[in-house]
């Protein structure tokens, strides 16, 4: 496995926070799949610098609300 | 699994089996130097390959409605990048390895046979390749 990417996440927690948004609901809202998602949350994948801007404005928070450098 | 995973997975395994099947059928003569190309089998591989392919690809279709007609998203799309280059690299492997056997024994009908198998190769690569990095993560 390689090592994760530095970069944190609360998507998960944020998703919760708004009333159990689905991980299919916020693909759809930023224009990824559900699978996607789920591989963000798990930190296998970093986003592109669109979709996390998509991201934190789905949720009305900055990006840096959502994402963090562990670097 | 996502449908482009299930995609990579079964794709990549009908590359490999048809390879199996199409240099399993070369009879010894087609391995000599000045030996007869394998038409018949070459043309029943693509046949059979190109059929594979649409019944695995209706199958995965049937089985993922709603995904399947969507195109990749970022994730997907960047997977698929970077198993197009590996398969770029190991085709160009191939191919200089080819030609310098080439260069060095005249052999056209071994030519054809390594650069073929390099074709399948990298098909198997890119599929296999997608399906890896979306599971692993990158």
């Amino acid at each position: 496995m390689p090592a994760p990417p530095p970069i944190g996440n609360r998507v998960r927690d944020l998703r919760e926070a708004r009333g159990n948004v689905s991980q299919a609901q916020l693909g759809e809202a930023i224009g990824v799949t559900r699978h996607t998602i789920i591989a963000i949350e798990q930190g296998k994948y970093s986003p592109s610098l669109e979709s996390a801007f998509r991201i934190a404005r789905f949720f009305g928070v900055g990006v840096e609300d959502v994402f963090s450098w562990h670097g | 699994m996502s449908f482009r995973e299930q995609s990579g997975w079964a794709m990549g395994a009908l590359m490999l089996a048809m390879a199996a099947w199409y240099f399993g059928r070369l009879g010894p003569a087609a391995w000599q130097p000045g030996g007869t190309l394998p038409v018949g089998t070459l043309i029943a591989y693509l046949f059979l390959t190109i059929a594979g392919s649409i019944l695995v690809q209706a199958v995965l279709a049937i089985r993922n409605r709603g995904e399947a007609g969507s195109p990749a998203d970022e994730r997907e799309a960047a997977a698929s990048a970077r198993a197009v280059a590996w398969a770029g690299h190991l085709l160009t492997l191939v191919l200089v390895g080819a030609l310098l056997w080439f260069m060095g024994h005249g052999d056209g009908m071994m030519l054809f046979h390594a650069l073929f198998a390099g074709l399948l190769a990298s098909q198997a690569v890119v599929h296999l390749g997608t399906a890896w990095l979306l599971r692993r993560g990158f």
